[in-house]
């Protein structure tokens, strides 16, 4: 199973959160893509979320947006399957979603914590412009 | 009275030593059997890594139940029979209660160990929003969680 994982480029913190998935263990192989990258939106653009949220899209066509995509995420990983697991259980769901709602409206200004300079675009969008295992 | 015919903390270490040295020998054995299947379950493509596993393990519960026994051992004084007894008491219960810790430990490893593997084949929690189609650019959307689930 392949995941496409869609994250805004234009801010420095999901960059270097993108940058962080790529190198942990995963259990399924992920793909990173900036969402205002060409490729993106030749192959993503019909998807109304795009750029406004996370979105992860799997090989076999699934999308999942917001906070179901950030669930996604941490269930690729080998080290937090199970915080996803439990993340989506009827208790802690409602809560995994403010948690995720309150950190993307508040990106661009978390972005500030993870860099010093402001996120030149060539610089951010570089690395993870083709594909990561 | 003589104080040095009088002592019976000889006797205490001997008995200690022997019972300090079946029960971790015991109980090491029990671990090893056991453990073997939780692993041989969790790590059944690669035999020869689960015994590899299981055997650092009880190498690890040795080594642990061995200094510790050692570390419990010294006394000062046992004057009489009843003293001997209640030594002998105090220490095999220290042992007793050190080794059950690190049985139960033991075995919450091999269960997070277990529990691990298995979350590898755990499906996706959460539902897609939508469905893209194989191979075609059209999407059809699933109404239902397109319109309540998705935050905005």
């Amino acid at each position: 199973m392949t995941l496409t994982v869609l994250f805004d480029a234009s801010c420095a913190f999901c960059v270097r959160t993108a940058q962080w998935l790529s190198a942990q263990r995963a259990h399924v192989t992920l793909e990173l893509l900036p969402a205002q990258d060409e490729q993106a939106v030749a192959r993503f653009g019909m998807l109304p979320w795009l750029g406004q949220q996370l979105v992860v899209v799997a090989d076999d066509g699934r999308v999942w947006a917001g906070s179901a995509a950030f669930v996604m995420c941490l269930w690729a990983l080998v080290d937090t399957r199970e915080l996803a697991m439990q993340m989506a259980s009827p208790g802690l769901a409602p809560l995994a979603e403010r948690f995720f709602r309150f950190v993307s409206a508040r990106r661009h200004r978390l972005a500030a914590l993870v860099s010093h300079a402001p996120c030149a675009e060539a610089a951010c969008a570089r690395p993870l412009s083709s594909a990561y295992r | 009275m003589n104080p040095v015919t009088t002592s019976y903390l000889v006797w205490v270490y001997g008995v200690y030593a022997v019972i300090a040295l079946v029960l971790t020998i015991w109980l090491a054995r029990t671990l090893f059997q056991n453990g073997a299947v939780f692993l041989a379950d969790v790590f059944a493509d690669k035999p020869a890594l689960a015994e590899a596993v299981n055997r650092l393990l009880v190498v690890g519960f040795y080594l642990f139940n061995f200094g510790y026994a050692c570390l419990l051992l010294k006394s000062y004084d046992a004057p009489t029979v009843v003293s001997a007894i209640e030594l002998l008491a105090t220490k095999l219960g220290w042992l007793l209660v050190s080794l059950a810790t690190m049985h139960f430990f033991n075995m919450y490893l091999f269960h997070r160990i277990r529990r691990r593997a298995l979350a590898a084949d755990l499906p996706p929690p959460v539902l897609p929003h939508a469905q893209l189609e194989p191979h075609g650019r059209a999407a059809h959307w699933d109404t239902l969680r397109h319109a309540s689930a998705v935050s905005r």
